[in-house]
């Protein structure tokens, strides 16, 4: 006879245990959440050293980038206007569209300080939208790179065929991007001395190994319909069209430079030299600006002062923050995990 | 509607009703595909990534490669489809398993082993012991001489006391053999999901009986899922098979609950809608604009004269397209991911497993655990959630003497074992009645100690404590009870019983001495079910007195009773109860009023006081959770005095001097709306007081509450921070949560019973005791845990941590997504309005579902405070409550980061990729890396705790990056072929990464530090003491906060208009607490305009119920 008035639950509870023990979870760090962990908090010093640290890597840095920028020597030439005959000055847009105008234009340039070869020779345009919707997207980079893809020009339209003979033939390379090449030529004198622009190498090499084939060439290019810009050799393939290449690499921004060639010989300081502009593309029309611009270059690329007076103002603005915050904790200290800013009970009657 | 089974009849129901083929599946294989993504574009937010991704279908407005949005987006919907089929797989395995068990059937007369399945409404099947039952059965057969039989309903109630089954009177003593040949009809109600009733009748057609009708009710029954214990074997006649059967109809699945977190998200993932079609619409015309002004000019786009019909179209088209990243696709995903995560965390709990019974937690619902931080009321049930509910019997008062008085424990009142052993005769009956006046099954284990099987605790003590007082109750056989007293044994048999509802509130037999063959009727029940049908007469002041005492002194009591029946009095009632008990209709009302002819008259015994100890830690945890700021209703059955001395000793209410409870009572409607007025108008005046004012109301005056003054109870409800609400019933306590929730509180249910299924199913959060009084509720529970103490961690640790994580992700993920689309946007400024993409299709798509993924996921392991820390200063879940941390405004904080950050970005790309560096690609990709190396760092700011994983993620998926964009560059076919090799060779790509890092994080350090440093909230303040090592000074008692006043002025807060809530503009700063308790936006008021339209017809409810 039972006496003890818990035997029955007593003895259930122990058979359900027996049972159960199987559920009970396996314990784990990870399951309990408990994985050490690092817990760091924001202190006095370690913000401020954070700050310091910031302003002692970036203002050298800064400075670096910005004398390496400056020692840049660049020759920037804008001859849109310049290269406009007087009397067609009010029609600019007419005379680049007449195929029997005189579009050479001479102008003397002088160098101010030694520009090391190589010297950089740019093209420069303004406000010319490379990077709108309907443009960027129209090419085919597939046809560009086999011969087989000649048809594959879906993506090219408007520039996608042409009619010839009531057939409509696919045009290599399609697309407006390839249309509208830049075609105004350079040539460059220096003592009367034609100097060498070498137009080899300029574009990338993974472009012309890969992106563009070697056995395809340009087919039906403009020759018919409205012309756009530059026209190509058919008989050289498009691996060794670099001025393309260069082209289709279109940019980001409205204004650009793609490098026309390089000047392998030194200019020094007081040359001067005297460039021949073929003025043929027509930027007039949308109040687009043209520039020829020789640069040299150094371990950050051609001028470019932003990235020096960022690096320095970050590092300045650094230096600031913690020179604040260091008087801050100096005249103003103030207890972390003070206790007394814990009174849950502090009851601002205003609030609210 | 009724169904007719025509018993052992092959052929007759074949064709009329389901064979026992068992089907839980969602789905077949023919219609997975269709049904799983119906059910899936239902959702608004599937709906527009799905319209986003055919729109890119059309190449003229794609910005990118359709893929990028069809990729992710197929995933998530191929992750979902194979989540549920791979659940549906697994019912389809658990359905097969169980229709292909073998089951001996009669068929033709002769028993043969058929698979389930095949079971037909009809079939006579046989269960041997320890047999799980194949379908609903009535019993005609039992191995037991009296037609016995047991079972465990274990899986159906959750109960794992044994039942006691028994075969109706019409086939008792049938040969074993003929029962193969029984033929007979049962008239049954069509199939119902109620598993407390079975109002049916059965007739046997000749030559086995003649054709009377015999009743049948539950007890006759054997429901699917039971198991068959303690008896040889049973048969039974199928009655309901496959999905018709009780378990079959109750199974349903429940309504998914919202968050309040989820509804925020979805708020603010409208007002990012809203902002995206505005940012369309702007740039859409400037587009158009721009086209006609300018593009016209530039003659390399070549734009044709005149376009289509829908050329206006297709630039707003193109930016809705750029602009639909605004919406991160992902987002759904990690929240899903994350939230079983920490529904996984509360099932590891190492420390929330009741070791008593090795149970550990388990959170059955993994939506909702960000709520559990947002609890504001939790309302309990008493008995078995706050106490132990593990009955002893402590103190009696027999015939107006008092035992147990002085020492506590009546089984040790020297003067009680004196009558006992003088053989007092009213001592006498007395145990009697408690040994036998019950439903308690006594079984001998080996060892010869008695074992007593009970479905209520309260008659367990009654039967533990008779047979300590040498009443011993030792064995039942069929109507037969033998209790040994004293070495003598006498029998008695049971004629009727009269079973206890809650209605009722008691239980009656009606026996046979078969010492003198006297008919008897013992009654037990509650006092005022009891006392009122005394006999004439007697004097009962001794024993409300008696009741009063011990339930001031928390203790459970019973009265008992009894009368000696005469024989024609017991055949003319019998007559009676038995019509009655085989009506079809209303039984249980029908059957309750013949009760109550026989149920008066009464000889009252005596009182009993069981105490029912409460749980431990369960003071320390009201304390804690009501520091945190939680309100405290206990809901109850229990009488008024007993639910006060509980709540008195586990802190729930303060005594006098601090504390002050006001009661509204009352007979009358008018009565209780006089005492409802008067406590309001009290508890008015004392909200400014710091006192711990609470209200007690019972289920009487409750009722007219509820139904007549809604209103005011309403505003009560609101002042009142503790509540007892005494004899409620099962519908009262949901209708309860009900109001507290129409007044848009979070309310969490925790019950541990059968009565708190509702409540728990009613309340935004519903945790179920996992106790002993089985299984039920945590069945229905969002959360089960083991013991009432566990709450506290459940809502502190788990429920804050769930919080701050989902707010941290969810808008890290907005803050993400926004960063890109923000770069988009500006660059479409400088790339003529046309809907130019700088980022290529695999950027876009990888960095939603890989760049900016992983990092943030380990986000779960975060803890910006320790458990202890969080334990021991519990006020701290305020920021929880209030939304503080993911709100409008903390919103717009990350909203202004993103811009900022994408300006910072930008610029910089611009600027430093000018000239002859401004090629496309490169600008991408270094814009690209710009935000990656920015969201890094962000998140790295955002960690509190680094644990190793979040290391490996943050930092590993940097090089992640770079190593995926490595390969693209490897690639020759790809757009983005050596790119990145080119770049990482630049200097001045490194430079301007490092700038873009720097001049976007530096601003957000000084920011974050100032904050914490000067204007630290009390996280911050506590993280500060936590990890400097210093003491963390807990500042005392915390008095009970007044109410705002905002709340307070609750007569502008008409039912109709919920709660003011307060925009928080400075969430952070705000140093009190109950400041501002609320933070859903103006601003962002989107789609709670919707909410809003529904407001006439929700009021409507309130007030109908």
């Amino acid at each position: 006879m039972s006496t003890d008035p818990s035997t029955s639950s007593a003895a259930s509870a122990e058979e359900q245990s027996n049972k159960r023990k199987s559920k009970k979870p396996k314990y784990s760090r990870f399951t309990q959440q408990e994985l050490p962990a690092w817990q760091p908090i924001l202190t006095p010093r370690w913000v401020i050293a954070i700050f310091t640290l910031i302003a002692i890597i970036f203002i050298p840095v800064g400075l670096a980038a910005f004398s390496a920028s400056q020692r840049v020597v660049e020759v920037e030439f804008e001859y849109d206007s310049t290269c406009i005959p007087d009397s067609y000055k009010d029609n600019a847009t007419a005379y680049i569209k007449d195929d029997a105008t005189n579009k050479t234009c001479t102008q003397k340039l002088s160098i101010k300080s030694k520009m090391q070869a190589p010297i950089f020779v740019y093209y420069q345009l303004d406000n010319f939208y490379q990077n709108h919707r309907r443009y960027v997207k129209s090419r085919s980079d597939e046809q560009l790179r086999t011969p087989d893809k000649e048809n594959d020009v879906s993506s090219c339209s408007p520039e996608d065929y042409v009619i010839i003979n009531n057939k409509s033939q696919p045009i290599v390379p399609c697309g407006l991007i390839a249309w509208s090449l830049f075609n105004d030529t350079y040539k460059i004198q220096n003592n009367d001395k034609d100097l060498v622009i070498n137009k080899t190498n300029i574009a990338w090499a993974s472009d012309r190994n890969t992106k563009f084939g070697s056995d395809v060439y340009p087919k039906n290019f403009q020759i018919s319909g409205l012309i756009g810009g530059a026209k190509l050799d058919p008989n050289l393939p498009l691996s060794e069209q670099e001025d393309l290449i260069v082209w289709m690499r279109t940019a980001a921004l409205p204004k650009f430079r793609k490098l026309y060639g390089r000047i392998e010989t030194d200019l020094e300081a007081d040359d001067e030299i005297v460039v021949l502009i073929e003025n043929n593309y027509n930027t007039y029309e949308f109040g687009g600006k043209k520039s020829l611009v020789l640069s040299t270059a150094t371990w950050i690329g051609g001028r470019n002062n932003f990235l020096g007076i960022a690096y320095v103002v970050i590092g300045s603005i650094s230096l600031l923050l913690a020179l604040g915050f260091l008087l801050l904790y100096l005249l103003k200290p103030r207890p972390l995990g003070d206790p007394s800013y814990l009174s849950w009970n502090k009851n601002p009657g205003g609030l609210r | 509607m009724k169904r007719y089974v025509y018993i052992n009849d092959d052929e007759s129901s074949h064709d009329l009703y389901c064979d026992n083929r068992i089907s839980n599946r969602k789905y077949t294989v023919l219609n997975f595909i269709p049904k799983n993504l119906w059910e899936q574009f239902s959702r608004f937010m599937n709906q527009y990534f799905l319209l986003i991704a055919c729109l890119q279908l059309w190449s003229l407005i794609t910005p990118v490669n359709p893929a990028s949005t069809w990729g992710p987006l197929i995933f998530i919907f191929a992750v979902s489809a194979t989540k549920e089929a791979w659940d549906d797989y697994h019912r389809y395995l658990s359905d097969k398993k169980a229709n292909e068990k073998e089951v001996w059937v009669v068929k033709n007369g002769i028993k043969k082993l058929i698979q389930a399945q095949d079971i037909h409404v009809g079939n006579i099947v046989w269960l041997r012991e320890n047999d799980e039952v194949p379908c609903d059965l009535v019993l005609i057969g039992s191995s037991d001489p009296q037609g016995l039989c047991y079972i465990e309903t274990a899986a159906m109630d959750g109960e794992t006391d044994l039942k006691t089954r028994v075969i109706p009177s019409a086939c008792m003593g049938i040969d074993v053999e003929l029962l193969h040949k029984i033929k007979g009809v049962i008239e049954c109600p069509t199939p119902d999901k109620d598993i407390r009733r079975f109002d049916a009748n059965m007739r046997l057609f000749p030559p086995f009986i003649d054709n009377d009708i015999c009743p049948l009710t539950i007890k006759n029954t054997v429901l699917q899922s039971c198991y068959l214990r303690n008896t040889e074997w049973a048969c039974g006649v199928a009655v309901y098979t496959g999905n018709e059967t009780k378990l079959g109809m109750s199974r349903g699945i429940p309504e998914p609950k919202l968050t309040a977190m989820d509804a925020m998200i979805d708020k603010l993932t409208g007002a990012i809608f809203v902002f995206q079609i505005v940012v369309v619409m702007v740039l859409g015309i400037a587009g158009n604009v721009w086209k006609d002004t300018e593009a016209k000019k530039q003659w390399y786009v070549l734009y044709p004269d005149k376009g289509p019909w829908y050329e206006l179209l297709i630039i707003p088209l193109r930016f809705e397209l750029l602009c639909s990243i605004m919406i991160p696709i992902s987002i759904k995903v990690s929240l899903d991911l994350v939230k079983g995560l920490y529904a996984k965390f509360i099932d590891w709990d190492d420390q929330m497993v009741d070791l008593e019974t090795s149970t550990p937690s388990n959170a059955t619902n993994t939506a909702i655990s960000e709520d559990l931080g947002q609890v504001e009321y939790i309302l309990t049930d008493k008995t078995g959630t706050l106490t132990e509910n593990k009955m002893i019997f402590r103190r009696c008062c027999i015939s107006g003497i008092f035992y147990g008085n002085e020492n506590g424990d009546a089984l040790k009142d020297v003067e009680l074992l004196h009558a006992v052993s003088s053989g007092s005769p009213d001592v006498v009956q007395f145990l009697t009645i408690m040994a036998i006046c019950n439903t308690v099954i006594p079984t001998q284990s080996k060892t010869g100690d008695i074992l007593y099987k009970a479905q209520s605790q309260d008659e367990d003590a009654l039967v533990q404590a008779a047979a300590r007082l040498h009443m011993v109750f030792f064995n039942k056989s069929g109507n037969i009870l033998e209790v040994k007293f004293n070495n003598l044994i006498l029998q008695y048999e049971v004629l009727e019983t009269l079973e206890f509802t809650s209605d009722r509130k008691r239980m009656s037999l009606v026996l046979k001495d078969c010492q003198n063959g006297k008919i008897l009727l013992l009654s037990k029940g509650a006092d005022e079910a009891i006392l009122p049908y005394a006999r004439t007469g007697q004097q009962t002041r001794n024993f409300v007195e008696a009741v009063e005492q011990y339930a001031h002194l928390g203790l459970r009591t019973l009265c008992l009773a009894w009368r000696e029946l005469r024989e024609d009095e017991y055949r003319e009632w019998s007559l009676m109860f038995k019509e009655a008990n085989s009506t079809l209709v209303d039984r249980e009302w029908r059957v309750a009023e013949v009760c109550q002819r026989i149920e008066h008259n009464l000889e009252v015994l005596g009182v009993t006081a069981i105490e029912d100890r409460l749980q431990d830690g369960v003071p320390e945890t009201i304390e804690t959770l009501r520091k945190a700021g939680i309100n405290f209703w206990m809901l109850t059955g229990d009488k008024q005095n007993t639910a006060i001395q509980i709540a008195l000793s586990c802190n729930f209410i303060s005594p006098e001097p601090k504390g002050q409870l006001l009661s509204i009572d009352g007979k009358t409607e008018d009565e209780v709306r006089r005492s409802l007025e008067r406590v309001l108008l009290t508890m008015r005046i004392t909200t400014s007081e710091p006192k711990d004012v609470a209200f007690v109301i019972d289920g009487w005056a409750l009722d007219f509450a509820l139904n007549h003054y809604r209103k005011a109870f309403t505003e009560l409800a609101i002042l009142s921070r503790t509540a007892i609400c005494c004899r409620v019933t099962p519908s009262q306590k949901a209708q309860l949560v009900q109001i507290l929730k129409s007044c848009d509180y979070r309310t969490l249910a925790i019950g541990d019973g059968g009565n708190d299924v509702r409540m728990i199913q009613q309340a935004d959060i519903g945790v179920g005791i996992s106790g002993r009084e089985g299984l039920q509720a945590a069945r229905a529970a969002d959360y089960s845990i083991g013991k009432f103490r566990f709450l506290k961690r459940l809502i502190l640790v788990h429920g804050r941590y769930s919080y701050n994580r989902t707010a941290f992700l969810s808008q890290y993920s907005f803050y993400k997504s926004l960063l890109i689309c923000f770069i988009q946007i500006f660059f479409s400024f400088i790339s003529g309005v046309s809907g130019t993409s700088l980022f290529n299709s695999v950027s876009l798509m990888a960095y939603n579902v890989f760049y900016t993924s992983v990092p943030v996921l380990v986000s779960v392991l975060d803890k910006d405070l320790s458990e202890e820390t969080v334990i021991q200063h519990p006020q701290i879940l305020f920021y929880c409550q209030a939304g503080r941390l993911l709100n409008p405004s903390t919103f717009a904080g990350w909203f202004g980061r993103s811009l900022f950050h994408a300006i910072v970005v930008f610029l910089i790309s611009i600027h430093a990729y000018a000239y002859d560096k401004s090629e496309m690609e490169e600008v991408s990709m270094v814009a690209l890396s710009g935000c990656i190396w920015l969201q890094a760092f962000v998140v790295a700011m955002e960690t509190n705790s680094f644990t190793i994983l979040q290391h490996l993620a943050i930092w590993g998926n940097l090089a992640g990056f770079y190593a995926i964009n490595w390969i693209f560059s490897a690639l020759p076919a790809s757009g983005m072929y050596t790119i990145m090799f080119r770049l990482c060779r630049q200097p001045s790509y490194w430079i301007s990464i490092f700038l873009m890092t720097a001049a976007g994080m530096t601003p957000i350090l000084a920011i974050k530090y100032f904050r914490f440093t000067y204007r630290p909230s009390k996280i911050n303040t506590l993280q500060q003491a936590e990890r400097l090592g210093g003491p963390i000074v807990s500042l005392g008692t915390i008095e009970p906060q007044p109410r705002p006043l905002i709340e307070k002025d609750v007569s502008t807060l008409s039912i109709t208009q919920p709660k003011i809530r307060n925009p928080v503009y400075e969430p952070l700063l705000s140093d009190s607490p109950n400041a501002t308790r609320r933070s859903a936006g103006t601003p962002f008021d989107f789609f709670q305009s919707q909410s809003r339209s529904s407001l006439p017809n929700y009021s409507r409810n309130c007030k109908d119920n």
